[in-house]
């Protein structure tokens, strides 16, 4: 479990330009789940999954990865073993000069004997469909081929949670569908906790429940479809409307009854089949 | 644009050969004691053996003698500018004249008393020519015995080689593993830089920017506006290669297991062994030489 209690963190604490970008968060998240973390710039999202890793300790409040302290010293090489941490720009997070190397940095850190670092490659590559890559450059492969690789050298270290930090920001709609399915079955298939952080409202759907900052706090902490069904709250949030729903809401509009909150691609078609099902008099 | 397409720096073509075999430590080493030898030689006529010893390696690297010449292409003005140079620079007996207004001419008189300097004569000497000839066969062997090393041995194994062997510099301080590291990450960035100056540069062609400026001046001003930007980039992403490597839990070189451990066999014994023997055998033949 990773378990925030009340905690703050300030950029620059203790000078004139201290700025605090959390404040008094706290949750806690269970292994196995799939949490989306939404928010608008700048408020807090990568401060706060930087805390999760250890990179940072927060400046006040404690925050405990299965009952670890992320400020202490001792323990954060196996806090950020258990809550790997992905990036969003895949040219600056491959440290080596071919795949498999990649994927044994962390396992090599960790001063594990050869043999099982070796399990580990195949294994990572295995789950990431990455084998014909095995030898190959990271630099020759495509974005979204390069976040699988960041993915898999995560992996290698058998992590309980893994922190993606905007992971699909620069990849293509290929690319970007190929990590959320790789996620969805890392999260199903593995059990390993997903914590994804986005601005995609599309991705808010990924998980069954969404965390949402704003200026540094936590404003919402729940299942995605309610918030989303309340305007309001949605644009006091600053936060957008997956494409769906806005199409949904024209049709609406127009006369179409579509029905509440749309929250997928899928849940749209069935309605719209349904309705011009029953028009023509047959089931869709 | 293709700033830096050509550059192939550390190519590496993969293989199974005697020379891929080899333990790196091994052949960095009777890389630099070679190119050392053939310092350490002063008649290009001995220079002939360090380099068929080159040429026979190249078989045992199981890549076509034609792919690993095509490599040395870009290196062959350089040979031709020194070879001219020197042999134009040297003073000695001219052998091949020309002074304005007359027409070239030959000479074959190399044993007499040196003429004096003529200065409105270009003319290449005897002797020139003799050092010429050994700086290229210098340079030849030096570029081919670094391309057969990159060849055959990856970055990887490169840095590794160097990290082990700059460990021996440890107990006087020498931070073997942190330069073994930044070889290796400026290895992996060349790509990655090149692809961010050429982003930058077509940004700024695009707002009207010239390339093809005339003066060196003008060329050097052009780049200021291309180099700035490059810099941040590169700020930019070593910060965050380095929150990244530490969120994968790297502190350094102590307990760090390496995928490849690197291990000599009888290949880089024997090598070694007949480097030993062909080296002292040179020198054997140089000192002969020079007291007959
Ligand atoms: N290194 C830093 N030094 C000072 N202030 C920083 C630093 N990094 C971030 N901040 C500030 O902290 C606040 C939170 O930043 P953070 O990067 O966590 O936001 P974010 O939600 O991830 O934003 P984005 O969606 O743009 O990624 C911002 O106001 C930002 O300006
Ligand atoms: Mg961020």
């Amino acid at each position: 479990m990773i378990e925030a209690n009340n905690v703050s963190y300030y950029y620059q604490k203790d000078s004139p330009d201290e700025h605090k970008a959390v404040s008094g968060v706290s949750f806690k998240i269970e292994k196995g789940e799939f949490v989306v973390m939404l928010g608008h710039n700048g408020s807090g999202k990568s401060t706060l999954s930087r805390m999760m890793n250890a990179l940072i300790a927060p400046s006040e409040g404690t925050m405990l990865v299965d009952g670890l302290d992320v400020s202490d010293e001792e323990d954060i090489y196996e806090v950020r073993r258990k809550a790997g941490m992905v990036f969003q720009n895949p040219d600056s997070q491959i440290v080596c000069a071919t795949v498999e190397e990649e994927i044994a940095f962390g396992p090599g850190n960790l001063g594990m004997p050869r043999d099982e670092i070796i399990g580990r490659i195949d294994e990572s590559l295995k789950l990431m469909n990455l084998e014909k890559y095995r030898t190959a450059s990271p630099g020759r492969l495509s974005g979204g081929q390069k976040q699988r690789v960041a993915i898999a050298s995560v992996l290698a270290m058998k992590p309980d949670y893994i922190i993606l930090d905007e992971p699909t920001s620069m990849l293509d709609p290929i690319g970007r569908n190929q990590i959320l399915g790789t996620l969805r079955r890392l999260n199903r298939e593995e059990g390993i906790a997903i914590i994804l952080v986005t601005q995609r409202m599309r991705e808010a759907f990924e998980g069954d429940r969404i965390l949402v900052m704003k200026k540094g706090e936590l404003v919402y902490d729940g299942e995605p479809g309610k918030l989303f069904a309340d305007r309001k709250r949605t644009a006091a949030y600053s936060l957008g409307m997956p494409e769906i729903e806005l199409i949904s809401e024209k049709l609406r509009k127009k006369g179409v009854n579509m029905g509440g909150f749309c929250p997928s691609v899928e849940e749209a078609a069935d309605r719209i089949a349904a309705i011009y099902g029953r028009k023509l008099g047959k089931s869709l | 644009m293709n700033f830096l397409k050509n550059i192939t720096i550390g190519q590496y073509a993969s293989g199974d050969s005697f020379l891929h075999r080899m333990d790196p430590r091994f052949k960095l080493v009777i890389l630099l004691v070679m190119v050392i030898q053939c310092f350490l030689l002063d008649k290009w006529l001995l220079l002939i053996a360090p380099f068929m010893f080159f040429v026979v390696a190249s078989f045992l690297s199981g890549i076509s003698f034609r792919f690993i010449m095509r490599g040395l292409k870009p290196v062959v003005p350089f040979i031709l500018i020194a070879f001219i140079c020197n042999s134009l620079l040297t003073p000695g007996h001219p052998v091949l004249m020309w002074k304005p207004p007359f027409a070239f001419s030959f000479s074959t008189d190399i044993s007499g008393p040196v003429p004096e300097f003529d200065f409105f004569m270009i003319a290449m000497t005897a002797e020139g020519l003799d050092f010429g000839f050994f700086m290229s066969m210098r340079l030849i062997i030096v570029v081919l015995a670094a391309s057969l090393f990159t060849l055959t041995t990856s970055p990887t194994e490169i840095t590794d080689a160097i990290e082990s062997l700059l460990r021996w510099g440890r107990p006087i301080g020498l931070p073997a593993h942190e330069i073994a590291m930044m070889m290796s990450i400026a290895l992996r960035f060349i790509p990655t830089l090149t692809e961010h100056l050429e982003r930058i540069v077509c940004a700024q062609m695009s707002r009207g920017a010239d390339f093809e400026a005339k003066s060196i001046i003008e060329k050097a001003k052009c780049f200021i506006p291309v180099l700035i930007p490059l810099f941040v980039n590169a700020f930019k992403t070593a910060e965050d290669l380095s929150i990244a490597m530490e969120a994968r839990c790297y502190r350094g070189g102590d307990g760090r297991t390496k995928l490849r451990a690197m291990k000599a066999s009888w290949r880089d014994f024997a090598s070694s062994a007949f480097v030993a023997v062909f080296c002292a055998a040179l020198n054997y033949f140089q000192f002969f030489s020079r007291s007959i």
